[in-house]
C-alpha cells in the first residue's frame, strides 16, 4: 500500500514539476521580444530599445519540487512501518536479535526507504537540471536576467 | 554450560521480576520450567536470550552471550517469532542464510510429518499450524540450546502427545531444551528435570528421576512445594453452602 503511495507520489512528484513548463512558456523565451525606454542622456531625451528579460530563475523553479519533501516523509513512515512490523502481529524481532549481523534488522528496514529516496533526490536532480538547461539555452540571448542563480531550498517551498 | 548468577530483573525500576536467580544447565538436558503465572519464567527465558536487560551474569560457555554466540540458542513462543507473511520454504532459506547449523533435513522431515504447506505465508496457516512453525523453527535453528515458552497453548492432546514423542526423537544428545509449560502431568514423562519458580525466585531443583525413586510424582512435588491445599476447594464450598 506504502508502495504504491510512493510511485503515485513520485509521478505526482514529476508532474507537479512540469509547472515550471508552463511558467516558462508564458515568457514566450523564444522570441525576441523588446521594449522601449526611454533615457536622458546628454541633455535630451532618448528612446533606446532593450530586450525584455524573462523571469529569474528562482521565480520560475519556486515550489517545483515540494513534493520531494512528502516523498521523504513517507518513506520515513514506511521505514517505522518496517520496524514495526518485527513487532507486530508476531515478535518476529526475537529472530533478529538471534541474527549474528546487527545490520540485518536495519538493512531490511531501510534499504527500500533510502532507495526510494535516492530515487526522488535523483529524478529532481535529473528534471531540475533539464529545467536549467532549458532555461539557459533555449532563451533568447539578452532575455536572461543578469546574475541568475538557483537556490535549491525555494524549489521545495510551497 | 548455561550459567546464571545471581540474575536480576526489576520492571518499571519497581516490579521485582526476578530476584537474585542461581541456575545452570549443561548440554543434553530437558528442563521443565513450572511456575504459575507471573513468576517469571518468560522473563527468566527473555533474559537469557539477552531480550530483556538485566542485572547478575549469564554466561555461555564461560563467555557472555553476545552476537557471537546467540545462535547457539533459538527460542519457540506462545507470542510468535515467525515472519508472518513468509511461507515456510522462505523460513528456511533465511534460516539456511542466517543460522550455519540450520537443520534442513529435520525441517522438511517435520514440516511434513505435521503436513504444513510449504508454499503458504505462515499467518494464512490456523493457529494450531502457526504453533507447530514456531516449534519446528525453533528446534532446526541447529541451537545448542532450545528455549520453548509456552509452546503448546493452543495445541490439541494428539497434537501435544506428537509433540512429545518427536521431542524425544529427533532430538541429539548435545541438545538442551528449556521448556515453560503449565503441562506438568503431561511432561513429566518428557523432562529430566524440574525447576520451580515463584515471584521471581527459584524454589525448587530436582531431576524428576529422584522424585519417581521417592515413589512421587512430579504433579505431587509441585504442590507439595507449593503449598497447595488439596480440600481447599471443598473447604470453600462448604462455607458458601453454610452462608446460604
Amino acid at each position: 500500500m506504502i508502495a504504491l503511495a510512493l510511485a503515485f507520489g513520485l509521478l505526482w512528484m514529476a508532474a507537479t514539476s512540469t509547472a515550471f513548463l508552463s511558467r516558462y512558456r508564458n515568457q514566450s523565451p523564444d522570441e525576441n521580444i523588446y521594449r522601449e525606454v526611454d533615457t536622458f542622456w546628454n541633455g535630451r531625451w532618448t528612446t533606446t530599445r532593450e530586450p525584455v528579460k524573462i523571469a529569474s530563475l528562482n521565480s520560475l523553479m519556486e515550489g517545483v519540487f515540494r513534493l520531494l519533501p512528502l516523498q521523504v516523509l513517507l518513506a520515513a513512515v514506511l521505514a517505522g512501518m518496517n520496524y514495526l512490523s518485527f513487532y507486530y502481529p508476531t515478535r518476529s524481532i526475537y529472530v533478529m536479535k538471534r541474527l549474528r549481523s546487527r545490520w540485518e534488522l536495519h538493512r531490511r528496514c531501510l534499504a527500500f526507504p533510502i532507495f526510494w529516496i535516492l530515487v526522488c533526490v535523483a529524478v529532481c536532480v535529473i528534471l531540475g537540471s533539464i529545467y536549467c538547461h532549458m532555461y539557459f539555452h533555449n532563451t533568447v540571448p539578452g532575455r536572461i536576467p543578469d546574475g541568475v542563480s538557483l537556490n535549491i531550498w525555494r524549489t521545495l517551498a510551497w | 554450560m548455561v550459567e546464571l548468577k545471581n540474575v536480576r530483573k526489576k520492571y518499571n525500576g519497581q516490579v521485582d521480576a526476578l530476584t537474585g536467580i542461581d541456575l545452570s544447565f549443561g548440554q543434553g538436558e530437558i528442563i521443565g520450567l513450572f511456575g504459575e503465572n507471573g513468576a517469571g519464567k518468560t522473563t527468566l527465558m527473555k533474559c537469557i536470550l539477552g531480550l530483556l536487560g538485566y542485572k547478575g551474569e549469564i554466561l555461555l560457555d564461560g563467555e557472555p552471550i553476545t552476537r557471537k554466540n546467540i545462535a547457539r540458542l533459538s527460542f519457540g513462543t506462545c507470542e510468535h517469532s515467525f515472519f508472518p507473511k513468509m511461507t515456510l520454504a522462505e523460513h528456511a532459506e533465511f534460516y539456511a542464510k542466517h543460522f550455519p547449523k540450520f537443520r534442513q533435513t529435520r525441517y522438511q522431515g517435520l514440516a511434513e510429518f505435521f503436513e504444513l504447506p510449504l508454499d503458504r505465508p505462515v499467518r494464512t496457516l490456523s493457529t494450531g499450524q502457526q504453533n507447530q512453525v514456531e516449534v519446528i523453527l525453533a528446534l532446526c535453528q541447529g541451537a545448542d540450546y532450545i528455549f520453548l515458552d509456552e509452546p503448546f497453548v493452543g495445541h490439541d492432546i494428539f497434537n501435544r502427545e506428537d509433540f512429545y514423542k518427536l521431542l524425544l526423537g529427533v532430538l541429539e544428545p548435545t541438545e538442551t531444551v528449556f521448556l515453560s509449560t503449565h503441562l506438568i502431568e503431561e511432561v513429566e514423562g518428557l523432562i529430566d528435570r524440574a525447576v520451580m519458580i515463584r515471584k521471581g525466585t527459584i524454589i525448587g531443583d530436582v531431576k524428576v528421576e529422584e522424585i519417581e525413586e521417592q515413589g512421587s510424582t512430579l504433579v505431587e512435588y509441585v504442590k507439595q512445594l507449593y503449598g497447595y491445599k488439596s480440600d481447599r476447594v471443598s473447604q470453600s464450598l462448604a462455607k458458601f453452602g453454610s452462608t446460604e
